[in-house]
């Protein structure tokens, strides 16, 4: 197995899952994590690989946001065309959807840095390993992880609630 | 021992991610054990990290199944590809394989195609009867037929003042100058589509002719009767049609129910006689609960923000459209009712609307072209609800189920209706609650 295949083969999936719950978008994910890895082979020695390609794959989409809209419109009709072809029941669809978008408005509450440190734990990287990434204090990322949970939580429940609320008024 | 030790989030999550050094573990987990506000505070940062995952979790939109399906559908091409390949090399050497003949491949493929169309002729049959849905007692349903038939005379009648007198009964005397103007709009819509109706029933089946004689008999005065609604069904009916006499009850000179040509895209050209031929007789021979008789609603020009930003996205990326909205549908939730002592739900306020969106040529070929009925319900008054989407296109009536309850009676409701690639243009649609 040569180092392209087993960089692949180890840091792929995560980094793509990763990418997808930061981004929303599956082919956008795939699309950042190919030009991670590009990036990746390109260097000749890397210390902490899983650190280093999770911190790339963070820049790659902080630039990517600011440009590109043209491209981001054409993947997200790709994506619904995706979506379209798996075809679920209605009612889990809806009910899915529904999690999904009241997940993304939760996720969105949060500042980029706790975002990308609870994303990164949750695909496994250490603390010192997201400290690396994003430039933190390996000292600060519980403190920032446990911020970043309870406003997600919170902000979850909080968007249910009002829909919730809305729903009362509505009826 | 707090007040010494004050509870420390940071650590906590750092000791339950398993990220602290061995001695600070010992020391978090006496803390944990003997002080009750640590005791707390991990037990709720336990909480957070399971409940965090789990919202996490929610993001995770990987279409698997769908993956599949599109390797599959590789697979298979690949598979097709390297047999061909293996039946020229075997033809080479002699050996030829009868079923792999063309002649064959073209007789599997018409046999394909004429079962295909049986299937899907037969379903229209399912269809027509899943209309039965609508319980209603026998009265009310001659009723409703002759109300119908009254509306097709109306309809046929372009020179009849009805889709004028619609207008002006149905604006508020209050509305505001932009909603008089849509109505205005809408009437016009509904004048140009009783014209294309007309002129397309006078050249077609009897069926409009026997609708006429007998309308002629049964017809109610077309102004003077009142819609029985209670007030709120009026406020729904209201918010719900989408114009051109989107009327409740039926009555005659209030709506239109065969559609036409329309503005929006994907209508106009492919709607045919023999369309609405087959729509009149449809809607002729269903039963239909008096009360629904209003809720067909003709299909209006893409109007929904989200469309109108999808198409204008296609347009910037000079790529033919993926989806096109085709079809808009109100309807009201006191009028979907059935017509037994149910109690009427406590609000009766639903907006619905169908589209349907058909692939594009290039989607077509990774996957076979649907039809999705979307319901855009906006409020709901019923917990636990049966949703009914009904549709005419070009082929037939088709009707999709689906049920919402609890906290899913927001936002869209999609049903995918499968298989129906021959659907090609959506002529009315409407959507009901049965509570």
């Amino acid at each position: 197995m040569d180092d392209t295949e087993r960089l692949f083969r180890t840091y792929h999936a995560p980094l793509v899952r990763y990418l997808t719950r930061r981004l929303g978008d599956r082919d956008w994910a795939e699309e950042v994590a190919q030009e991670t890895f590009l990036r990746a082979l390109r260097q000749s020695n890397l210390t902490n690989e899983r650190a280093w390609i999770f911190a790339v794959a963070t820049n790659l989409i902080r630039d990517e946001a600011r440009k590109d809209a043209r491209r981001r419109a054409h993947l997200s009709l790709l994506a619904a065309e995706t979506r379209d072809a798996y075809e679920p029941a209605p009612d889990v669809a809806l009910e899915r959807a529904q999690e999904q978008a009241k997940a993304r408005r939760a996720l969105d509450v949060l500042p980029e840095r706790d975002r990308n440190a609870l994303l990164m734990r949750e695909e496994g990287l250490d603390y010192h390993e997201i400290a690396e990434a994003l430039d933190l204090a390996v000292g600060s990322v519980g403190t920032t992880l446990a911020r970043a949970r309870r406003r997600l939580v919170e902000a979850f429940e909080a968007s249910k609630h009002k829909d919730a609320g809305a729903h009362d008024v509505a009826g | 021992m707090s007040q010494a030790n004050p509870v420390n989030e940071g650590l906590i999550h750092a000791w339950l991610d398993g990220q602290l050094p061995a001695e600070d573990v010992t020391r978090i987990e006496h803390l944990v054990a003997t002080d009750s506000e640590w005791g707390a505070a991990a037990a709720e940062a336990r909480g957070l990290v399971a409940a965090s995952s789990r919202v996490l979790g929610a993001l995770d939109d990987v279409p698997k199944v769908g993956q599949e399906k599109t390797r599959g559908r590789e697979d298979e091409k690949t598979r097709g590809r390297e047999d061909e390949k293996t039946s020229e090399r075997r033809g080479k050497g002699g050996v030829r394989v009868w079923w792999r003949a063309p002649w064959m491949r073209a007789a599997a493929g018409i046999v394909l195609v004429v079962g295909v169309s049986s299937v899907v002729w037969m379903r229209r049959g399912d269809v027509v009867s899943d209309a039965a849905l609508l319980k209603v007692d026998d009265a009310p349903a001659q009723d409703a037929i002759a109300e119908k038939r009254v509306e097709s005379t109306a309809v046929s009648s372009p020179d009849s003042v009805a889709p004028r007198t619609l207008r002006a009964q149905t604006a508020a005397p209050g509305a505001p100058p932009a909603e008089m103007r849509q109505r205005e709009a809408d009437a016009v819509g509904a004048r140009e589509i009783a014209k294309s109706v007309a002129e397309e029933r006078k050249s077609t089946s009897d069926t409009s002719a026997r609708g006429g004689a007998a309308v002629v008999a049964v017809a109610p005065p077309p102004v003077t009767t009142p819609p029985v609604v209670d007030q709120g069904s009026a406020i729904a009916s209201t918010a719900g049609r989408s114009g051109a006499g989107g009327g409740r009850g039926g009555r005659p000179g209030r709506r239109v129910d065969s559609v036409a040509p329309g503005s929006g895209a994907g209508i106009g050209s492919g709607v045919t006689a023999n369309a609405l031929a087959l729509e009149a007789k449809l809607l002729d021979s269903t039963s239909v609960d008096p009360r629904l008789a209003g809720c067909w609603a003709p299909v209006q020009t893409a109007r929904q923000e989200g469309f109108a930003r999808r198409d204008r996205a296609d347009e910037q990326l000079a790529l033919p459209p993926l989806m096109r909205f085709i079809g808009a549908v109100a309807t009201d939730v006191a009028a979907a009712a059935p017509a037994s002592p149910v109690p009427p739900p406590r609000s009766t306020a639903v907006q619905g609307a169908v589209q349907t969106r058909q692939a594009s040529p290039a989607m077509a070929e990774a996957a076979l072209m649907r039809t999705v009925v979307n319901a855009t319900v906006t409020r709901i008054p019923v917990r636990d609800s049966a949703f009914v989407a009904e549709w005419i296109d070009a082929n037939a009536r088709r009707v999709a189920t689906f049920t919402a309850s609890g906290d899913t009676l927001r936002g869209t409701l999609q049903a995918v209706v499968g298989d129906s690639m021959q659907t090609s243009a959506l002529l009315a649609a409407r959507v009901r609650c049965m509570p």
